[in-house]
Parts: structure tokens; sequence; C-alpha cells
């Protein structure tokens, strides 16, 4: 135990006598802390800018706008493109397009369209979340309105019905009364007797004799007519010829008895017609008991028939009656009718009644103002930011320091090189690892991501030079500041963990304190992948970002600046701490001295 | 010395100043009169005696800590100048104040150009990188790269270019005996060999002045020699050698002559001979027999006081010291027959420069 004890003793000795170590363990992470902890102190989006394009003014749109107005800056655009635009040049956070005559509730006329830079995905979500906070309210406030209309009538409806209860009781009533009234009417008329005994009245028989008689009495007719005929044709013929006749007696005798027969077959005829005449009487008493058996019917049906009169009076004041309580009936009916109307109109005053624009008045659309397969290929530009500032603050100190403590730096400040050339070797050295390690991301994004985040590539180029340089110059600050490699990588991950908490990658800057937000806006990592992001995501001009681009040519001067005045400063030192280095024994001996 | 006054000597010096212009400028400046006697003095004596470089009233704290007090000494040109002290006696903040790594608190250095100029190194610091070769205890060259790339790169930054960059390159890597390992990466020489490309690189701009800091510290002794041939080839060819070793017999035998750094100041300074007149003009006779037994003989010695000065018998060894080693061989060849003594060794010299070197620390 002892022995770890003054282990530990010896490692803390060791740790706080490398002050500027010491100093950089301590501090590093404090400030670090310090700031992040400033910047995320908060729970609110201060400073997120709202831009709008609203083809008319609406009442709606007014009470929208000023209702985010009174928590954002809200900033009115003359057309979709420059609001979108204004998003491109980071002036705005969120575009708001509201539909043509927008009009809460109404659909395809109650569509809010935010447009939203997705490569600020932490914004992005933010944005969403506030937006979807701010018209929700308006949303929950409208569908709120929406549904008090309908509850109103509906309880207006309720109320007129309950009014008309006793009307349709008594309906009920007058219905039910006229349901006994037709059941007993259907009783009455089940009593009357309509049956008709066809048999009773024969008239098949009757039928078939008249058929007869008549067919024997137009035989009688035919024959008498025959017979008749013949019988003065042939007597009168005979009686002209016998006595016309010069013809022989002979012939007159036979023609004598011609006659004669026929006078017979005249007299057999008349027989015949006796017996006819017989026939046809008995023919026609039957036919009288026939006709009499007829009367005897009809006089029962006539019986009847007073019998169904009867019933016919009484179902007719029955029915009277049943007229009556439909009369009432109707009268019900028709205040009811008047009433359905009333609430039917009242119905139908409801001016929405999609049950979607109900629930939500307003609907709200999220859009990219531009269009990438992936949330990566939006992230590209910051990555490669991300990627090339620790690469920097990494790399540079270390080669810095490597060649600090290279015995060899002797031997090279003995050349007559310039010290502006080992400045300039050192950036070029790093910024050619740098280019390296861009050409191969580039290389893996062309391959995996769309080809629109690789279509700006000159503008890209340009800008990762200028990020780069930056970058790289402030590693050579720390490479020349510091003089040990751990505590130049030490410093280098607390600049680049700064730079990346004070930047939006975290939370976005917006939701910052306002102060605090303006210092991050000038963030190098903040102004880098903003430049890059504008240039591979929306295509923007160098014109377009020179402001910020300028920003950042500002920075490079100074750290240049800086990085070689550190060198000039620190040069002599380092080749003193190198020569303690090698002469262990001289440093000994002036440490006990002191 | 004010700063204007001494960039205007400074500028003077360039040009080649005269030394009654150099004593009407110090005594415009106020100087006391015996002061700027000495400086001239010590300024214009370079010239005079052929000196190469003159370090004149160097000093050097770190802190409160004073590690040099007004060093003086000259290296003339040719020579090889060896400076010795304890560990911590300052040597390498000498060197590197020398070479411009570091800047003196006070005094100056001043280096004499070929062409007889005097010009001081810490107001030009590029006649340093123009006319001194430095070479550390530790190599100074780039590890991952070959024998023949370090001394290409090197060549390169001393603006040395084709054709001469190749001789150049051939010639070192033939003085230093890395034929064979030209293309063999610096890591993976041998410690002579790393030391050998040291030297050829710090000899690429073909310096006047060489300086060594403990060179064959990481040495064995058969390096060590092989190392001391080569600097001996460098001396031959012209080349000015300042050596700091701990190595004293080498310095010895090496140097032509020899400072002596102690309680921040050079406490001595001469060539060998010379400092050992200083410590003793006595010889040393060294003996040592089987049986290791020299009571006999110290009661014979005690007989000859006169002949010597100084009698020890320390570890199995009897040390004699006399001016006259002449008179004390004979009686001790006589005893050594008479008590037929076997003996193992018997050898005459001067003291050495470690004794000198201790005498001047203990004084």
């Amino acid at each position: 135990m002892n022995d770890i004890i003054e282990l530990v003793r010896k490692n803390l000795k060791n740790f706080i006598r490398a002050k500027s170590g010491a100093l950089v363990v301590i501090l590093g992470p404090l400030l670090v802390i310090f700031l992040a902890g400033l910047a995320f102190d908060n729970s609110n989006v201060y400073s997120v800018k709202i831009g709008t394009y609203r083809p008319e003014a609406e009442p709606a749109t007014n009470i929208l706008l000023d209702q985010l107005r009174g928590e954002f800056k809200v900033v009115e655009y003359d057309t979709k493109e420059k609001c979108v635009n204004a998003i491109k040049n980071t002036d705005i956070n969120t575009c708001m397009l509201f539909d043509a005559n927008f009009t809460i509730g109404v659909p395809k006329k109650n569509q809010i369209t935010f447009y939203v830079d997705y490569s600020r995905i932490n914004l992005v979500w933010t944005i969403m979340q506030t937006m979807t906070e701010q018209v929700g309210e308006k949303n929950l406030q409208a569908s709120q309105n929406l549904t008090k209309i309908i509850l109103n009538t509906m309880d207006y409806t309720q109320k007129r019905l309950k009014d008309q209860r006793a009307a349709v009781t008594k309906l009920t009533t007058q219905n039910q009364l006229m349901l006994q009234n037709n059941k007993d009417l259907i009783a009455e008329l089940g009593d009357v007797n309509l049956g008709f005994d066809e048999s009773g009245y024969q008239v098949n028989d009757l039928e078939s004799s008249r058929t007869q008689v008549k067919q024997w009495m137009e035989s009688a007719l035919a024959l008498s007519e025959k017979g008749l005929s013949k019988s003065t044709t042939f007597i009168a013929a005979a009686n002209d010829l016998v006595k016309a006749s010069g013809a022989s007696q002979e012939l007159k005798d036979k023609l004598t008895a011609s006659l004669a027969s026929t006078l017979d077959e005249i007299k057999k005829l008349k027989a015949d017609m006796t017996e006819l005449k017989t026939v046809t009487q008995e023919s026609f008493k039957q036919f009288d008991n026939q006709i009499e058996a007829i009367n005897q019917a009809i006089t029962d049906t006539k019986t009847d028939l007073q019998q169904a009169d009867t019933s016919r009076q009484m179902s007719l004041r029955v029915l009277e009656a049943t007229t009556r309580l439909l009369d009432q009936s109707l009268l019900t009916t028709a205040e009811i009718q008047l009433i359905i109307n009333d609430v039917d109109n009242k119905i139908n005053a409801i001016e929405i009644k999609d049950p979607g624009a109900i629930t939500q008045p307003i609907v709200t659309s999220i859009k990219p103002i531009v269009q990438e397969k992936t949330y990566l290929n939006y992230l590209f530009p910051v990555l490669i930011v991300l990627v090339i500032m620790f690469t920097a603050l990494l790399i540079t100190p270390t080669l810095i320091l490597l060649d600090k403590h290279s015995p060899a730096s002797f031997r090279s400040y003995m050349t007559p090189v310039k010290d502006s050339s080992y400045i300039a070797a050192n950036f070029i050295t790093a910024f050619i690892l740098l280019m390296v390690q861009v050409i191969i991301i580039l290389a893996i994004a062309s391959v995996f991501f769309s080809s629109q985040v690789l279509t700006n590539i000159p503008q890209a180029i340009f800008l990762l030079v200028i990020i780069s340089s930056l970058f790289i110059l402030i590693g050579m600050v720390l490479g020349y500041v510091f003089n040990s490699e751990e505590t130049a990588t030490l410093a280098g991950v607390s600049i680049g963990a700064l730079f990346l908490f004070i930047s939006d990658v975290i939370i976005p800057i917006e939701s910052m304190p306002e102060a605090f937000a303006y210092i991050a806006s000038f963030n190098p990592y903040v102004l880098g992948s903003s430049l890059l992001r504008r240039a591979l995501l929306f295509d923007s001009s160098l014109l377009s970002m020179y402001q910020d681009i300028l920003i950042m040519l500002g920075y490079i001067i100074a750290a240049a600046l800086l990085a070689s005045g550190l060198y000039m400063m620190t040069r002599n030192y380092s080749l003193q701490q190198l020569t303690k280095k090698l002469t262990p024994v001289l440093v000994k001996m002036h440490l006990k001295k002191k | 010395m004010d700063d204007a006054l001494e960039e205007h000597l400074h500028i003077t010096a360039e040009k080649g100043v005269s030394r009654d212009e150099l004593q009407k400028l110090l005594l415009k400046a106020g100087w006391p009169a015996g002061q700027v006697s000495a400086y001239i003095q010590k300024t214009f004596k370079t010239i005079e005696k052929g000196v190469i470089i003159r370090v004149a009233g160097i000093s050097k704290k770190f802190g409160e800590n004073a590690v040099l007090d007004t060093v003086d000494f000259d290296i003339n040109r040719g020579e090889i100048f060896g400076l010795i002290g304890m560990s911590g006696a300052g040597k390498t903040t000498l060197l590197n104040l020398i070479v411009g790594f570091l800047r003196p608190d006070q005094g100056d250095i001043m280096l004499v150009m070929p062409d007889g100029t005097i010009r001081s190194v810490i107001k030009n610091p590029e006649l340093i990188k123009e006319h001194i070769g430095f070479s550390t205890q530790t190599p100074s060259f780039y590890e991952k790269l070959t024998v023949r790339e370090n001394l290409e790169h090197f060549a390169r930054l001393y603006h040395i270019t084709e054709p001469d960059l190749s001789r150049r390159c051939n010639a070192l890597i033939e003085l230093a005996g890395l034929k064979d390992a030209k293309d063999v990466l610096a890591a993976q020489l041998s410690g002579g060999m790393q030391k050998r490309l040291d030297i050829a690189c710090a000899l690429i701009p073909d310096p006047s002045i060489l300086i060594l800091d403990e060179p064959t510290a990481d040495l064995d002794p058969i390096l060590r020699k092989q190392f001391w041939e080569l600097i001996k080839q460098i001396n031959v060819k012209g080349t000015t050698i300042l050596l700091a070793s701990h190595f004293l017999a080498e310095i010895e035998l090496l140097c032509s002559r020899i400072a002596i750094l102690q309680n921040k100041r050079i406490a001595e300074l001469g060539t060998a001979d010379e400092l050992r007149n200083i410590y003793s003009k006595d010889y040393e006779i060294y003996l040592e027999i089987a049986t290791q037994d020299y009571s006999k003989l110290l009661k014979e010695l005690d007989k000859r006081k006169r002949l010597f000065t100084k009698a020890t018998a320390e570890t199995g060894e009897l040390v004699i010291e006399t001016p006259t080693p002449e008179q004390i061989l004979p009686l001790i060849s006589t005893y050594l027959e008479h008590q037929r003594g076997m003996i193992q060794s018997l050898h005459v010299a001067r003291p050495t420069l470690g004794k000198v070197f201790e005498a001047v620390v203990k004084r």
C-alpha cells in the first residue's frame, strides 16, 4: 500500500510540475464545461427566425403570425423562392408558406408548409416541435371552436326534439287508435260474406239448353221452309204440267201419281214438324225451370249484398274516424317535419363537416429545402468539417512537436533556412495530409452519397482549402505553444470539443442564450460547416457567402500571424527545452540549485 | 553595453572596425578607460593571434542561477580545442551559447571571418549557420531517412544544389566511412555509425568550426577510437574543432589546447603540458609487483626524500611523484633485484589530465 501511495505521490508531482500539461488538463475540461454549460443552460428556442410567405394577408394568418411574433423573429417575404433562399443563406431557420386564401378548417385552404434545412437536423426537430406546439395550439383552439359549433347544434336539436316529445306521444296514440280501428274494420270486413255459389245458378246448363233449342228451332224452320218450298214448287209445276200437257194419258196418269207421292211426302213432313214442336215445348219447359232457379239464386245474392251494405256502412264510419285521426297525425307530422327541417338547416349551417378538418383545422407539413436520399447526405458537410477540424487540430501539433522533439531539429536550426520556410513547410505538410484525408472522404462520398452532394466541387474545394487552412493554423498555434505531444493533443481535443460544443452539432445555436449564440455564430467550426453546407447542399455561390468567407480569411490571417509570432517566440525556448532534455544532468543541477 | 552602441559596434565590426575607431566609440559611450582598454585588448587580440573565435565575457543565468560568469577564451584557427568540466559546470550551456541556441546575458562571441573582419555571432546568428557545424551527444538527424537522404536533405537546406550536392554527400559518406550503409535507414545504424553520420551532417556546409558536445559518450572504446580518427581527419582538412568531453585521456591526446570550466569560469586554459605544469612538474612512476607489498621500498625511499615529492601505495600500486625519475628508477631496480619481487608493471608518465582536472576541481 505504501508503495502505491508513493507511486501516486510521484505521479502527481510529475503531473503538477509539468506546468502547461497540468494547466491544460485542469483548465481545459473546466473551460469546456464552463462554456458548454453556458451554451446549454437553457431549454428555450431563443433565436429561431421564421420567414413567411402568404399570398394574401388573411385574418387567420395574421392571428397566427402575431402569435409567433410574440416568441420569434418573423420576417415576411414577397415570394416563396425568396423565403426558401433565405434559409439557404441562413438568414432564417424555417420558411412558413400559407395556402392561398388560407382558412382554418377548410380543406385545401388550411395548409401551412414549413420549409426547413434538413442538414441542421437538431434544429429541424426543434423547429418542428416548436411549430407543432405553436400551430398545434391554434389548431386545438380552432378544433375546439368547430366542435363547439357541433355541440351547440346538437344541443339545439336535442332541445327541439324534447319539445316535440309530446307531439310524438300524441302521434303514437293516434296511430295506435288508427291501428285499432283498422283491426276492427278488418274484422268487420272479414265478416262480410261475399261468397258466390256459381253452381247454384246452373248457367252452363241454361246455355247449352238454349243453344240446343236454338239449333232445333233453326232446323225446324229450315225444314219447314224446305218443305213448303218444295211442296209449293212441285204442286205448282204439276198442276201446270198436267193442265197444259198434250201428253198422253198415260203420261198424265204418271204425273198424277207423282203428285200424289209428293203429297205423301208433304204429309210426312207435317208429322215431323209436329214432333219437333213437341220436343221444343219440352225444352222450353226445362228452360223455364232453370230460369226460376236463377231467380232464386239472385234473390239469395241480393240478401247477401244487403248484409254487405250494412257492413260497408259500418266500415265507412270506422274509416271516417280513421281519416280524422290521420288528419291529426298529418298535422303532428308536419310539425315534426318543420322541426326536422329546422334541425337540418342548423346542421347544414355547420360549415366544416370533414372529420379531418374538425380534428385538425390547420394542416401542417414539413418539407426540406433540398431533397436528399438520407440524413447522411445532409450531415456530410458537417461531418467533413468535423473530420478536418479534429484531424488538423491533432495532426498539426503532432507534426510540429515531432520535429520540435527530434534531435534533428538542432541540425535544422543550424541550416540557413528562414523561419517562414519552417512555418510554411509545417503548414503545407499538414495541408497535404489533410487533403489526402479529404480526397479519400470525397471519393467515398462520390460512391455512396447522392450526386447532388458533389456537384459544387470547385466551390467546395475552395472552401475546404480555407477551412483546412484555418484549423491547421490553429493546430500550428497549439504545436508552437505546447512542448509535449500529450498536452498539445489534449489542448487540440479540448479546443475541438469546445468548437463542437458551441456549435449546432449538439444543440442548435438558436437555442442558446442570445449573446452566446452571437458568439457561437463566429465559431470557426460553425462558419466552416455552414459554408460547406451551403455550397454542397444548396449550390450557394461564393459571392452569396462572402461575409462568412471574409471572416474565415480574417481568422486565417490572425491565426497565421499568431502561429508565426509564437514560432519566433518559442523557437529558442524549444531549443533550450530540447537541450535540457538531451543534457539531463544540466537540468538536474539547475533544479537542485533552485 | 547599451543596445545602440552594440548595434553600432556590430555594424562597424562587420566593416572591419579599427582599434582606434572602437576605442573612440566606447569612450564616447561613456565607458571607463580601463574597461575600454580591456575590451579592445580582448577583441583585437584574436586577430593578432590568428584566433578564429573569441568568447568575450559571456555570462548566463537560468533564473537566479548563474551558470556562466564572464567566460573568456579564444579558439585558434585549425586547432582542436578541448573543453572539460564537471557535469553541470556549464559546458553544454557554453556550447549552446556559441551555436546560438541560447543568448548570453552578457558578453559577446566574435567570429573572425576569413577576410579578417570580426563579427558578433550574437548579432549575426546567420554566421553560425554558415561557419559553425554542431554535433550533440544525441545524434541529430532523421531516423526514418537513410544516410544519403539525411545528407541530401540537410544539403538542400544549406542551398547546395546539383552537382555539388551529390559530390558533397558522396565525399562525406566516404569520409564518415558510411559507403556501405548509405541506403540504410539512420535508425538501423550502429551507435558508431550514427555518430559518424551526425558528424557528416554537421560537415555539410563545410564549416570553419566544428563543435562537438560529448560526441563519444555512448560509444564503446573501439568505436570511440574510430571516431577520434575521423575527427583527426576532419581537423587535418583545416576545420577548427571545439570539443567538450569527459573522456579526459582522449581529450589530452587529441586536443592542442584544453580549457577547464569550473565555478562558472574558465579555471585553466592551455596545452596538456601547460596544464600539467600548472598542476605539477613531477613525473609519476607507477609500479606494481606480485606481492603488492611496498613497505620495504617505501622505507628505502624515505632515506632519499629529496628525490621525490610524494609516494603512495594504493589499490595494489605504488605511485611515486618525482621531478627526477631517472634517479628513482635505479633505486627501484636495485630493490627489486634484492627482493626478487616479480614486476607486474612499471611505467613513468607525466600526471594525467584527470589528475590536473581533479586538482583544479578541488582547488
